[in-house]
């Protein structure tokens, strides 16, 4: 007999997505890459931009730069709060540490395959269905 | 979050920044971020209309309360729209969630200063 294959919605939990986009100042880009990363993201697309704001601002600041380093990511919505955590802690020790950060949710994706390779399912998911039990690792 | 925001992304010819951000600091924005990109343009539509158009683009990210996004949208279609050098798009994305942005600081003083004095 053969096996009727279930469509992937109905054999897994699906995570729902946010798209991140984090802003800060020139240099601290790897670090939020890093927490990013560490935090479930598959990739992570680093950017250089400018910010607007008058130079008299900054000075105020005590940062002299315009200079930004911008972060974009997709990643599970239910890794965000750790990560809106992490980033508040970051964004108020000092002026020169400070940034933005948002998120937006994704209405859709194209395909599973672009589903397992965002949510990293690699990482933290698996079957629904699934009669393996997790080995546990050894600590 | 406290406040709805909304990301206004708006993509305008190179050079043209300026425009988008003097529109949307009257409207009531603060700051911006700037990202540089290129655009891809159809080439048979050029041919045809006769117009040219500039590939290089800068993509400009501004956050703003979601009461005074139209403002600041109309704002920059007018300071930086397609009938401007600029020729500028611009559209506004939903914000689920946001970090870095005091929105305490938003808050009328008054209104600050009434609640200090019935705490």
């Amino acid at each position: 007999m053969e096996k009727t294959k279930l469509p992937y919605d109905q054999s897994h939990r699906i995570a729902s997505l946010v798209f991140v986009l984090v802003v800060v100042s020139k240099g601290q880009g790897p670090s939020i890459e890093t927490l990013l990363k560490k935090a479930g993201a598959y990739a992570v697309y680093s950017l250089h931009a400018k910010g607007t704001a008058p130079n008299d601002f900054y000075a105020v600041l005590g940062s002299g730069s315009l200079d930004k380093d911008v972060e974009i990511s997709v990643i599970r919505e239910d890794a965000w709060p750790g990560i809106k955590g992490v980033l508040q802690d970051r964004f108020s020790v000092s002026p020169l540490s400070a940034g933005i950060a948002f998120t937006v949710k994704l209405d859709s994706l194209a395909g599973v395959s672009i589903y397992k390779m965002l949510s990293n399912t690699r990482r933290f998911e698996h079957p629904v269905d699934s009669k393996k039990k997790r080995r546990k690792t050894r600590e | 979050m406290n406040k709805p925001f909304v990301a206004i992304i708006s993509i305008v010819n190179r050079g043209y920044t300026d425009l988008v951000m003097e529109a949307a600091k009257q409207a009531g924005a603060r700051g911006g971020t700037v990202l540089t990109g290129r655009g891809s343009g159809n080439k048979e539509a050029e041919a045809f209309f006769g117009i040219t158009v500039t590939p290089e683009k800068e993509i400009v990210l501004i956050l703003v309360p979601k009461a005074i996004s139209d403002a600041v949208l109309s704002a920059i279609n007018d300071g930086a729209g397609m009938n401007t050098k600029g020729m500028g798009i611009a559209f506004s994305l939903p914000v689920s969630d946001l970090v870095g942005i005091a929105q305490e600081e938003d808050e009328p003083k008054e209104e600050k200063a009434n609640e200090r004095e019935t705490a």
